[in-house]
């Protein structure tokens, strides 16, 4: 299994606090992987360092098997593209706009969008059933619908990768079920490596391939879903007791919210 | 619902618009001089050639005083709404002015100072106005970008510090003004703006800064509505942001601080024009942009005219005229954006 | 038909009369105490001044007012001035109270003067505090004409008991007056331009309702600008009028020469033909600024300027 991205030896503080101290993880490509933690724990840095936002000062990250900082601006947005925290702008343009926005990468200074750039828009929109939204005014969206255009512009940019954070937590669980699906989709339908932060253990335990748990700016385990969520290391990183119930191979967290419950 | 007025409806009109502003500016003014000559003066071309259907000064009016003001208040109208469009997209605020980074009072100041040294004096020449306006204002700029960290820090501490340099620069002008009044009654007079000391020399400047001021944008509209998302996401999508900011800043901060040198501080255009477009048909800079263009000429030329024409033979400052006509206007689209939302 | 009660009639007519009679009599011409014309004068706020005795300490706040005051024998009598006082020589040795939007108060109030003289140079709001400090201030804003100047003068005569000599000061100013106009009967009046803004600072000239216009106008020219107001002039209406003479006003930060070679050589003006045939000059003296008592004198010198140059 080859990895879409490795991170070696990685050291970061930031303001004289040290945060990574010798931080080695790598993300297998065409996978679901989960990064779980709690508050934190690195979570955000981790992400902030794997789409370039921060650099480490010790240590190397590798996407493929180049060197991070090799990348200009637009070869890194044709690699990996990242779907941020649910933070909606004033400004109307229309989903189809800014979905639009997300062949930047591919485009020259003096393209224009051709028509193979539509139709990976419209391909982009489809996947995330946009169709009928294209013409919508994004200020108009609800919560689902802005996350899964958001989601739809970084399929438009057709990278290898898609970094999320944390893409469902401010919604219902109809809609985290179904942006979840769509997800596993782009890895299953399309091999694309998708690397998300999730608050959710089930829906980690659900949806992912790989899960990677951080503490304190640490990896405590990272591997398949069945050995990183076990009630061990689950209770030892969140401090809570929990009891697992297995179904197929899947777990199925259960944490003890008082001490008469389920007894 | 795609809202908003298409871009092919309304760019006519407003060309229309622009063209019978342009006419009119042409053919009004304190010297009387009819229609019918005026089109004659016109047809005969820049040079002056002994006639009797129009006299030389008739001639000299036309050709050196009404045509090179009008252009102008043309291309200021221009760099003015595009530099606030600019503006309002890297601080990814539709409030910001082009006078936020202090180019304004830095010109106000550069003048003022220019006076109390002795550079400028009441019979001074055509350059040197100018040059102690850009000067001050380059200076300002500079020393609100270095000041501010650069474009490292947010737009937020870019604006404070902005905020602060302006005030700063308004109490020590104040300062200085104090010395002599009749200094004070010029620069005064000068800071509210005014067209009229527009000429051919000044108009290819201004022709050439708007060229390589504006020219660019055009490839930058893509780049100008990614930047106002935040800035992890734009980067994200391959927008060197930096890079394009510092390029985009220095542009149009370049550009405004030499129409202001030229014409004095003319409000209202820069930072209502793309907003009330942006209401109008939306945020794409593609539209903006072109929109800007026609639509900042709009505002100074009919304010001109306005302003040599309502108290004529006497002239009113153009700068209080955009200010006066254009803020109501916008409250009434204000109004009607939000009933329609 | 009721019955009309006569007594009640002639009650009510009666009642009616008590009524209009002090109506009436409100028309009727009243014993006005008439202000008395020495160290006595109404203000332009309508405020009656009256002093005690000839004032021994002035404070004057304008510069056409010291130069009044000096004119009227009163030089010694002046506590205190502005910075812009100067004229004649002597207020050097004056103390100045500050500029002339803000004086300060203060020192205005510590040099205890009998009276304060301001006239429309100065501002509303010095007016106010004075008043709030119980000091006694006149407030002459006359006229921006010469009519207005001789008012000036005869108010602030008036004031500070020296009505004779300003009468005097007032008639010698209307002779010299006459005879510019004696002396140009018959001449042609050549048009005439007033520059005091030019170039960048935009184009401003004497007006027709400034009391320079005035002067122009009695020194024997056609002041282009006496349509205009608010001292501001289109540079198309200068081109267009083509005047026979421009005067340059004293421009600060340059000689009179200085401010003549700036003007004759900028692009806008060359085309003139006042530049062309080089009749532009200027008085050197700041006389024709100034609605004084040397206002007579500065139509005198203008005319005699204007005529030097052959028109």
């Amino acid at each position: 299994m080859s990895s879409a991205i490795v991170m070696k030896h990685i050291h970061f503080s930031y303001r004289e606090k040290s945060m990574f101290n010798d931080v080695s993880v790598s993300f297998p490509q065409g996978e679901f992987t989960s990064l779980i933690g709690p508050n934190g724990s690195g979570k955000t840095t981790l992400i902030r360092h794997l789409i370039r936002q921060l650099t480490p000062t010790k240590g190397s990250l590798y996407l493929g098997n180049k060197e991070i900082s090799s990348f200009n601006q637009k070869e890194l947005a044709r690699s990996l593209s990242y779907v941020p925290q649910y933070s909606p702008i004033e400004y109307d343009f229309t989903v189809y706009e800014s979905v639009a926005m997300g062949r930047y990468a591919h485009q020259g200074r003096f393209s224009v969008l051709d028509s193979r750039d539509h139709s990976i828009i419209q391909d982009s929109l489809r996947m995330m059933n946009l169709d009928n939204l294209s013409h919508r005014n994004i200020i108009e969206l609800s919560g689902g619908e802005y996350q899964r255009m958001l989601i739809s512009r970084a399929i438009a940019q057709q990278s290898r990768i898609m970094v999320l954070d944390e893409p469902v937590s401010h919604l219902d669980i109809h809609h985290q079920k179904e942006i979840l699906q769509l997800l596993r989709n782009l890895v299953d339908e399309k091999q694309v490596t998708v690397i998300t932060t999730l608050h959710d253990l089930n829906a980690v335990s659900a949806f992912s391939d790989h899960v990677v748990m951080l503490l304190d700016g640490a990896i405590v385990a990272q591997g398949e879903v069945e050995h990183v969520l076990t009630k061990e290391k689950l209770e030892q990183v969140y401090n809570v007791e929990v009891d697992i119930e297995v179904f197929g191979h899947k777990p199925l967290i259960l944490p003890r919210w008082n001490e008469n419950q389920f007894s | 619902m795609k809202k908003g007025v298409r871009l092919g409806v309304i760019l006519p009109v407003l060309l229309i618009v622009l063209a019978l502003l342009f006419a009119y500016s042409l053919v009004v003014g304190a010297a009387g001089i009819e229609i019918s000559k005026t089109l004659q003066i016109l047809f005969t071309g820049r040079v002056y050639h002994a006639t009797p259907a129009f006299s030389a000064a008739q001639h000299t009016i036309i050709w050196n005083l009404r045509l090179p003001r009008t252009l102008m208040a043309l291309l200021v109208g221009s760099v003015l709404a595009v530099g606030g469009m600019v503006y309002q997209a890297l601080f990814r605020n539709p409030m910001a002015d082009p006078y936020v980074l202090g180019i304004s009072s830095g010109a106000a100041f550069g003048v003022a100072l220019g006076a109390y040294v002795g550079f400028l004096s009441g019979a001074t020449g055509m350059w040197e106005v100018p040059a102690a306006a850009f000067g001050g204002s380059l200076l300002a700029s500079l020393l609100i970008i270095l000041l501010s960290g650069g474009t490292r820090r947010s737009q937020t501490t870019l604006l404070l510090t902005g905020i602060a340099l302006n005030f700063f620069l308004s109490a020590l002008m104040t300062l200085l003004m104090y010395l002599n009044r009749s200094q004070l009654q010029a620069i005064m007079q000068w800071t509210m703006g005014s067209f009229s000391s527009g000429s051919w020399d000044k108009v290819a400047i201004l022709a050439v800064v708007s060229l390589i001021t504006i020219g660019p944008l055009v490839l930058y509209t893509k780049e100008l509505d990614i930047l106002l998302l935040n800035e992890d996401a734009a980067l994200s999508l391959g927008v060197s942001v930096k890079k394009v900011r510092l390029i985009l800043l220095l542009l149009s901060t370049f550009g405004i601080s030499v129409t202001v040198a030229f014409s004095g501080v003319i409000g209202f255009v820069g930072l209502m024009v793309p907003h009330i477009f942006r209401l109008i048909t939306g945020p794409k800079h593609k539209n903006l942009l072109l929109l800007s263009l026609v639509g900042g000429p709009i505002i100074t030329l009919a304010s001109d005219i306005i302003a040599k024409t309502a108290v004529s033979p006497s002239e009113l400052p153009v700068g209080v005229i955009t200010a006066l006509a254009g803020t109501p206007l916008f409250f009434i689209l204000l109004v009607q954006y939000r009933r329609n939302r | 038909m009721k019955q009309r009660n006569p007594f009640r009639i002639i009650i009510s007519l009666l009642l009616l009369t008590m009524l209009v009679i002090p109506l009436v009599a409100k028309g009727a011409p009243e014993q006005i105490v008439e202000a008395s014309d020495y160290l006595s004068v109404i203000d332009w706020r309508g405020e009656l001044i009256t002093l005690d005795k000839e004032p021994q300490r002035i404070v004057s706040l304008s510069p056409n007012v010291t130069e009044t005051l000096f004119a009227l024998g009163l030089g010694d009598k002046i506590v205190g001035r502005t910075d812009y006082c100067d004229y004649p020589s002597e207020v050097f040795d004056i103390v100045s109270v500050g500029d002339l939007m803000t004086p300060s108060i203060e020192k205005i109030i510590s040099l205890e003067p009998d009276v304060v003289i301001i006239s429309n140079i100065g501002q509303k709001e010095t007016v106010e505090a004075l008043d709030r400090a119980h000091i006694k201030i006149a407030y002459f804003d006359e006229d921006q004409d010469m009519e207005g100047t001789y008012s000036l003068i005869e108010k602030v005569g008036q004031l500070t008991g020296t009505k004779q000599v300003a009468e005097q000061l007032i008639s010698s100013m209307r002779d010299i007056v006459s005879e510019v106009q004696h002396s140009n009967v018959g001449k042609n009046r050549p048009t005439a331009y007033y520059v005091t803004g030019f170039g960048e600072w935009g184009d401003f000239t004497a007006t027709g309702d400034t009391y320079l216009h005035d002067i122009i106008t009695l020194a024997g020219a056609d002041n282009i600008a006496s349509s205009g107001s608010g001292w501001s002039f289109q540079l198309e209406s200068l081109i267009a009028s083509d005047p026979d003479v421009i005067i340059m006003a004293p421009m600060w930060g340059s000689s009179m020469d200085e401010s003549i070679e700036e003007f004759k050589n900028h692009s806008f003006y060359s085309s003139l033909s006042a530049v062309k045939n080089n009749t532009i000059f200027g008085l050197e003296e700041n006389i024709l600024e100034r609605q004084g008592p040397r206002s007579a004198q500065a139509v005198k010198e203008l005319s005699d300027a204007i005529t030097a140059l052959g028109m």
